[in-house]
C-alpha cells in the first residue's frame, strides 16, 4: 500500500513541480533583468511587454518563434541523443553549418525542379553531410581514442574558417559583394504554412525528427543498446552490445540531426549560404538539451523557450531600446535560473518522497 | 502541498498570460506597437518644440535605425547613433533602433520593423543593402535606406554612398610625405571588395602623388569589431618598417590608432575625426561625414526630396560628404610646402582633374 502510493505521489506532483520550479526561475530571472533594463535606462514594465509582444498576438512573431524552434530542436536533439550514449558531441554548430552548405551547393546544382524533389533531396543530402562531419570525430575517437569533447568542438573552428573561405570565393555570387552564396532556387525553399508570417514547412520535420528520436530510444532495442552504453559502458558489454556499432550509429544520428537543422534552416529561412548560419543554434542545443532533461518532451518545451528568448528579446530591443548586451543577460540569467531549478524540483520531489515514506 | 502549489502555479500563468494579452490588446489599439516610454516623452518634448517653431509634426512618424555592431565603438556607428538622436530631438519622429545584426538576422529585422509599421528603416551597415534591395519589394508603403550602400534598385530603397576615395587620396599624400621608411600600410575589413580595393587604389596613388618611392602594404582584419585582429593587423605592418598606418575597419580604427601612439608610429584616423587622440602621431583624419548622408535619407523621407529613382547617390568633396581634416597640432611639425601640396591636390580632385580607377561596380 505505501510503495503504491509513493509511485502515484512520484507520478502526479513530479511533472507538476519541475513546471513550477522552471516557471518560478523564469520569473526570478526576470526580475533580476529588470534590475538590468533600469540601470540601462529602459522602462522593464514595457521592455517586457514588448517581449511578449514579439511572439503573442503577433501572426508574424509566432512564425519567427516556431522558425526558431525548429533548428534549435535538431541541435538539442543532437547533443541529447549522443550525450545520453556516452558520446558528448560538442560539434552541432559545425555539423549544422555543413548540412546547409551542402543543401545550398545541391539545390543550386540542381536548379528548378518539382517541389518534393527540390526539397527533399537538399535535406537528404545536408542530413548526411551532418552525419559524416559527425563521423569524422566518431572515427577517431573509435581508432585513435581521441577525445570527442576536443575534436569535435574543434571541427566547429575549421569548418567556420572553411565556410568563410567557400562563401568569399568559390561560392560567392558574383552579381553582389555580400560574401554569400546565390540565392537557391524557388522549387527548393520550404513552403510558408501561415500567410502573414514565414512559418515554413520545416517544423514538421523537426517536429517528425522527435517523434523518431522517442520511437528509437524507447521502443527499439538499437535505442536501448545505445542508452546502456551511455548509462554503464561496462554492464553494456557484459550484456553483449556491440559498443563499436553502437557508437557508430550514435555519431551518425546526432551528426545527422544537426545536418538537418542546418539544411532546414537554408532552405526555409536564409536560402542563401553564409557564414555565420549556424547563428549559435549549434550551441544553444547544448543549454536545451541539458534543460530538457536530454527527454524529447522536454527538448521541445525548452526549444520553444530559447525561441521565444531570441524572438521576444529582438523585440524587446526594437520597441524598448533596451541595449544589446542587457539582453544577452536577460538570456542567460533565464537559461542559468531554469538550469538550476532542476535542483530545487529533486530537493522537493524527494520531501514528498520522505512524507509518503512517513505515512 | 498539492493545492498550494496548484495555487502558485495559476497565479504564475495568470500573470504571464495578463501581460501577454496587454501588450497584444495595447498593439490592437495602438497603430505603434514599438513605441516605448521614450520614445513617448521625447515625442511631448518635440512636439512642444515644433509648435514653437511653427514647423511640421513628425511625432506620428516612425523611423528605424539598424547597426551590423554596437552603437558604442566610438566611430562610425556611435557617430550615426548620435546624429540620429539629434534628429529626433529636432524633428520629434519616434525613433528605434537595434545593433549587432549580422547577415543572417538582417531580413528578419527588416521585415519586423516593416510589419510593425515604421515609414523609414535606415541601415548603416553598407553590406547589407544587397538585402535591403531583396526586402524592400515586398514592403513597397516602406522606405529603406542604406549609408554607403551600393544597391538600391527599388523606388522606396535610396542608398547613398561616399565614392571613399577622395578624402583617402588626400590622407595618402599626407602619408606618403611624412613617412620616413618609405612603407606605409593600410587595414581594412577585407582585401578583395570593392570598397577595400578603392581605398587601397586611392591611398597608394595619394602616397605616390606626395612621394612616388613609397610602398603601401595592404592588410585585412576579416572583421569589423575584432579589437584585437586590429591591433594584429597594425603589429604587422609596424614590423613590416610601416611608419603610417591608416585603419578602416569599423571598430578597430580607434584600436590601431592607440596601438600606433603606443608604438610612436604615425596613423591616419578613417570615418571619424579623431584628430584629438594625440598631437603628434595622428597626422589628420580622412572623415567620411556620415551625418550629412543621414540627412539625405531622413530628411528626404520626411520633407520630401526621397530618392525614388533606384540608384545609388554618390558623392565626394564637393558635396560634403567627405573631407580631409589635418590635425591642427602637427601644423607646426612639416614644412609648409607638405600642406601646399595637398591643398593643391584637393583643388584637383574637387575639379575632376585628379581620378582614381576604381574596381568595376557591380
Amino acid at each position: 500500500m505505501q510503495k503504491h502510493s509513493l509511485k502515484n505521489t512520484l507520478r502526479k506532483h513530479d511533472s507538476i513541480i519541475v513546471l513550477s520550479m522552471i516557471l518560478i526561475a523564469v520569473l526570478f530571472a526576470m526580475l533580476v533583468g529588470a534590475i538590468a533594463i533600469v540601470i540601462s535606462g529602459a522602462n522593464p514594465v514595457k521592455a517586457y511587454m514588448e517581449f511578449f509582444h514579439g511572439f503573442i498576438g503577433n501572426t508574424y512573431g509566432m512564425g519567427e518563434l516556431i522558425n526558431k524552434f525548429t533548428p534549435l530542436v535538431c541541435c538539442a536533439l543532437s547533443f541529447g541523443i549522443a550525450t545520453k550514449s556516452g558520446f558528448m558531441n560538442l560539434g552541432a554548430e559545425g555539423q549544422f553549418a555543413i548540412g546547409a552548405l551542402v543543401s545550398c551547393v545541391v539545390a543550386l546544382n540542381m536548379g528548378e525542379t518539382t517541389p518534393i524533389l527540390g526539397i527533399l533531396i537538399p535535406i537528404l543530402a545536408g542530413t548526411i553531410a551532418g552525419a559524416l562531419v559527425s563521423a569524422v570525430a566518431g572515427l577517431m575517437k573509435i581508432f585513435f581514442k581521441a577525445n570527442e569533447l576536443l575534436t569535435t568542438l574543434m571541427m566547429n573552428y575549421v569548418i567556420d574558417y572553411f565556410i568563410s573561405w567557400v562563401v568569399a570565393e568559390p561560392l560567392k555570387n558574383p552579381a553582389g559583394n555580400m560574401e554569400q552564396s546565390a540565392a537557391i532556387p524557388a522549387s527548393s525553399k520550404l513552403p510558408i504554412l501561415l500567410p502573414g508570417s514565414r512559418l515554413h514547412l520545416g517544423v514538421f520535420f523537426a517536429i517528425a525528427a522527435l517523434i523518431l528520436i522517442w520511437f528509437l530510444q524507447q521502443r527499439t532495442t538499437t535505442g536501448f543498446e545505445m542508452r546502456l552504453s551511455g548509462l554503464n559502458a561496462k554492464c553494456a558489454r557484459y550484456a553483449g552490445v556491440n559498443q563499436t556499432k553502437s557508437l557508430l550509429y550514435v555519431i551518425l544520428i546526432s551528426g545527422a540531426l544537426a545536418g538537418l537543422g542546418g539544411s532546414l534552416e537554408l532552405l526555409g529561412n536564409q536560402y542563401k549560404m553564409m557564414s555565420g548560419i549556424s547563428n549559435a543554434f549549434g550551441f544553444d542545443g547544448i543549454g536545451i538539451a541539458v534543460m530538457g532533461r536530454y527527454t524529447p518532451l522536454g527538448i521541445f518545451l525548452s526549444s520553444l523557450l530559447f525561441g521565444a528568448l531570441r524572438v521576444g528579446t529582438q523585440s524587446m530591443q526594437r520597441g524598448s531600446n533596451v541595449p544589446v548586451p542587457i539582453l544577452y543577460i536577460l538570456q542567460g540569467t533565464i537559461i542559468i535560473a531554469v538550469i538550476v531549478s532542476a535542483y530545487f524540483a529533486t530537493k522537493i520531489r524527494e520531501s514528498l518522497v520522505e512524507r509518503s515514506g512517513e505515512r | 502541498m498539492k493545492k498550494a502549489l496548484a495555487f502558485v502555479m495559476s497565479l504564475t500563468l495568470m500573470a504571464a498570460m495578463l501581460t501577454g494579452c496587454g501588450s497584444a490588446a495595447s498593439s490592437s489599439e495602438a497603430p505603434a506597437p514599438a513605441e516605448s516610454s521614450a520614445a513617448e516623452e521625447s515625442k511631448e518634448e518635440a512636439a512642444e518644440s515644433s509648435e514653437e517653431a511653427g514647423a511640421a509634426d513628425y511625432s506620428n512618424e516612425k523611423i528605424a535605425v539598424i547597426f551590423n555592431s554596437v552603437i558604442v565603438d566610438g566611430g562610425y556607428n556611435e557617430g550615426i547613433f548620435n546624429h540620429m538622436k539629434d534628429l529626433q530631438n529636432q524633428y520629434g519622429f519616434q525613433l528605434s533602433y537595434q545593433e549587432n545584426v549580422g547577415d543572417t538576422e538582417i531580413n528578419d529585422v527588416l521585415r519586423n520593423y516593416a510589419s510593425d509599421g515604421y515609414g523609414l528603416i535606415l541601415d548603416a551597415e553598407q553590406y547589407h543593402c544587397e538585402q535591403i534591395a531583396e526586402i524592400a519589394p515586398e514592403f513597397p508603403d516602406t522606405k529603406f535606406g542604406c549609408i554607403n550602400g551600393y544597391v538600391a534598385c527599388a523606388p522606396n530603397f535610396m542608398s547613398v554612398a561616399s565614392d571613399m576615395w577622395q578624402h583617402v587620396y588626400l590622407g595618402g599624400v599626407m602619408s606618403g610625405m611624412v613617412t620616413k621608411s618609405n612603407k606605409i600600410g593600410l587595414i581594412t575589413f577585407s582585401t578583395n571588395s570593392d570598397s577595400a580595393l578603392t581605398m587601397l587604389a586611392a591611398y597608394s596613388e595619394g602616397a605616390k602623388a606626395g612621394n612616388p618611392d613609397c610602398e603601401v602594404i595592404h592588410v585585412a582584419t576579416g572583421s569589423f569589431s575584432d579589437l584585437a585582429a586590429g591591433k594584429e593587423m597594425a603589429a604587422s605592418l609596424v614590423s613590416q618598417g610601416c611608419d603610417v598606418i591608416l585603419c578602416n575597419s569599423g571598430d578597430c580604427n580607434p584600436a590601431v590608432i592607440e596601438y600606433c601612439i603606443e608604438q610612436g608610429v604615425y596613423s591616419v584616423s578613417a570615418i571619424t575625426n579623431r584628430n584629438d587622440f594625440d598631437e603628434k602621431y595622428v597626422l589628420g583624419s580622412t572623415v567620411t561625414n556620415n551625418n550629412a548622408m543621414v540627412d539625405m535619407i531622413v530628411l528626404g523621407y520626411l520633407q520630401g526630396g526621397f530618392d525614388e529613382t533606384g540608384s545609388v547617390y554618390v558623392g565626394g568633396l564637393n558635396e560634403d560628404i567627405e573631407e580631409f581634416v589635418i590635425n591642427p597640432t602637427v601644423m607646426d611639425d612639416y614644412p609648409q610646402e607638405v600642406f601646399d601640396k595637398i591643398d593643391e591636390i584637393k583643388g584637383k580632385i574637387e575639379s575632376g582633374e585628379i581620378t582614381v580607377e576604381l574596381p568595376s561596380s557591380k
